[in-house]
């Protein structure tokens, strides 16, 4: 019977350092470490950065600069949240207009919220800033199109696996007629398995 | 002689041991005082002068996040409930070293990870906080959650009568239809009847008829003829809105939360075997509270709907631990055959360190009381439909005899056509009445 006293006592002490340790490293942007499965940093990255690489590779965009003979202006409408996890909306949003700004296929406007805040900046310049340096209002540029998008998901489980899709769907859509001209989607699966014991 | 002073010595030894260790409803009861005399944000502030254990870390951050929400802290309160959430994720898999000490201590040795309602629960109180936050976006996201929740509820909990939670199912389907998705509240209304239907002869709240009434205009507006006939003859009514009326006006959803959730105590008995062991078994059990409100009634300028029973947490708490018990009484015989092997190696190496190890036993081995006691013991809720536009409400909380005993006054709400609006309170005692602090949304 003591023996396995003892081996009660030695599987509790390797619980108890194998709960031990807490390090913090720094690790590459672009190294893949999926934690939870979740949507994660990397996979808005690099769902940003395919699906713009699509959009500015679409003839719409040719169009336009035929048509009307200069970079088309886009705006960011919003990406609505529909999955089933509490996505960080703004970060995707960010990765998006980062990529297409450094595209320099298009001109890129602030959004809602940014427009306010310069439109207060410009109220105040009237009053305070010397004329050379005052910016007038009603010299805003009108975006041509809208970019409008939604992250969906569909979870598969079964007792400790879990097959998580996510597809983003995004549209480019002209502010003048309400044309779309341009619709794409990602998507992306990832199994998870849960661990079945702790220590 | 000797024998009547070894059993005083060994009465006080025990007596010392037990007056020494704390259960967590010992912990909790000054929390549950500041909740009653109606002060949440003191609750909180107790709650964390005495954390708990590693181990306690689920349910504090479960009664933190319920605490958050009765003190209108929306944003604090899902901060607490989703770290709750991932800690729940964290002790979800079995501890070996946990299991090997539940044979030797008792069952606090395992790390607290929520009762199968406390899991769904969790999503509903998130929900609650974004929806009075304003983002019925991410309250959907909640409804996901319950239902991956739910998912998994039914396929771990075969035997139980809680496979499924008819509440939880509702708030969804009202939660999609606010949303513009008929569809998929449709199928949470179907999901949230069958499972009323199934649970009311255990649980006592019987279909709401507001779901009634959804699921024939739902079936309606969708044209489910053969659907709208069945529920039509389970129902037996004969009236129901008409989907472009209920369309061109606004709706004002009231969900209440009345008392608390029961709180767990502890039974245990002592006894003494042929050699002298002395041996415990401490088993929980849901003391009773006082049930106070029978319902409310909310109150509009020209219109008032009486609210109905729609989730019993304390009458499902307690079918969860009759159920559970007796899982929990072999875990304790299983306890008290190692515990008395454990005694006799000490017993081994000297009578006195026998002595001591049994005195430990006996004083480590509790009932696991931990819960969380800061839910509502019901949810009652209510529906009115009003003309779009600005509507001063108010509720009105009834005894079960339906004496008035609090009026709360909502304000005025902007109410828009087609939309319904979620409006939610929390009723503690008749010490505190609501305690609900409203922040802005």
């Amino acid at each position: 019977m003591r023996a396995w006293i003892r081996a009660i006592l030695v599987l509790l002490a390797v619980a108890g350092v194998a709960a031990c340790g807490h390090s913090v490293e720094r690790i590459d942007r672009d190294a893949e470490h999926d934690l939870s499965g979740r949507w994660n940093d990397q996979d808005s990255r690099l769902v940003a950065e395919e699906m713009i690489a699509d959009a500015l590779d679409r003839p719409w965009l040719r169009d336009f600069r035929r048509e009307e003979g200069k970079r088309p202006t886009v705006i960011v409408g919003g990406v609505r949240n529909l999955s089933h996890e509490h996505l960080n909306t703004r970060t995707f949003v960010n990765d998006i207009q980062r990529e297409l700004i450094n595209s320099g296929q298009v001109d890129f406007v602030a959004d809602a919220d940014q427009r306010e805040r310069i439109r207060d900046e410009r109220r105040d310049q009237d009053l305070h800033a010397s004329e050379e340096t005052r910016k007038a209002m009603g010299e805003e540029l009108g975006a041509d199109f809208m970019l409008l998008g939604s992250v969906n998901s569909i979870i598969d489980q079964e007792g400790r696996r879990q097959v998580r899709y996510y597809q983003v769907d995004m549209e480019l859509i002209s502010l003048a007629d309400n044309r779309k001209v341009w619709i794409g989607n990602k998507e992306i699966r990832k199994l998870v398995r849960s661990a079945s014991a702790r220590p | 002689m000797n024998r009547a002073l070894s059993r005083s010595a060994w009465a006080l030894v025990f007596a010392a041991f037990l007056a020494g260790c704390s259960t967590y409803g010992d912990r909790m009861a000054p929390v549950e005082a500041a909740v009653d005399e109606g002060n949440p944000g003191r609750a909180v502030e107790l709650l964390d002068a005495d954390p708990g254990g590693p181990g306690d870390r689920v349910v504090d951050l479960l009664n933190r996040g319920a605490l958050l929400r009765m003190a209108g802290e929306y944003e604090a309160s899902n901060r607490a409930l989703e770290s709750a959430y991932d800690a729940m994720a964290e002790v979800d898999p079995l501890s070996v070293s946990e299991s090997i000490g539940s044979l030797m201590v008792g069952e606090t040795v395992f790390a607290y990870a929520g009762e199968p309602h406390e899991r769904v629960l969790l999503h509903l109180l998130m929900a609650f906080n974004y929806l009075d936050l304003g983002d019925a976006d991410a309250a959907r996201v909640e409804a996901l959650r319950v239902d991956l929740r739910l998912q998994r509820l039914a396929a771990e909990q075969g035997r139980s009568v809680y496979r499924q939670d008819p509440f939880a199912r509702y708030l969804s389907g009202l939660i999609f239809e606010h949303l513009g998705e008929p569809d998929q509240a449709l199928v949470a209304y179907r999901q949230a009847f069958e499972a009323y239907r199934e649970q009311s002869e255990r649980l006592g709240v019987a279909v709401p008829g507001s779901l009634q009434k959804d699921l024939l205009r739902l079936a309606d507006q969708l044209g489910l003829d053969d659907d709208r006939v069945e529920w039509q003859d389970a129902f037996g009514l004969e009236q129901w809105p008409d989907p472009a009326e209920h369309g061109d006006k606004a709706h004002a959803v009231m969900i209440a939360g009345v008392g608390l959730a029961p709180r767990k105590g502890e039974q245990g008995f002592m006894v003494q075997d042929h050699r002298g062991r002395v041996h415990s078994v401490a088993l929980p059990y849901y003391e009773s509270r006082q049930r106070v409100v029978g319902g409310f009634r909310l109150i509009a300028e020209a219109d008032s709907a009486t609210a109905e029973p729609v989730h019993d947490l304390d009458a499902l708490a307690r079918i969860l631990l009759n159920e559970q018990q007796g899982a929990l009484a072999a875990r304790a015989l299983g306890r008290l055959l190692v515990q008395k092997e454990m005694i006799d190696q000490a017993r081994e190496a000297s009578p006195i360190a026998g002595l001591a190890m049994n005195v430990f036993t006996v004083a480590v081995d509790r009932a696991d009381t931990r819960t969380w006691g800061m839910l509502p013991a019901q949810y009652y809720m209510a529906r009115i439909s009003l003309p779009p536009g600005e509507h001063r409400l108010a509720l009105v909380y009834e005894g079960r005899s339906g004496r008035p005993l609090t009026r709360v006054d909502l304000g005025t709400v902007e109410l828009k056509a087609g939309a319904y609006h979620f409006l939610f309170d929390r009723w503690v005692s008749p010490r505190g009445g609501s305690v609900t602090r409203r922040g802005e949304p």
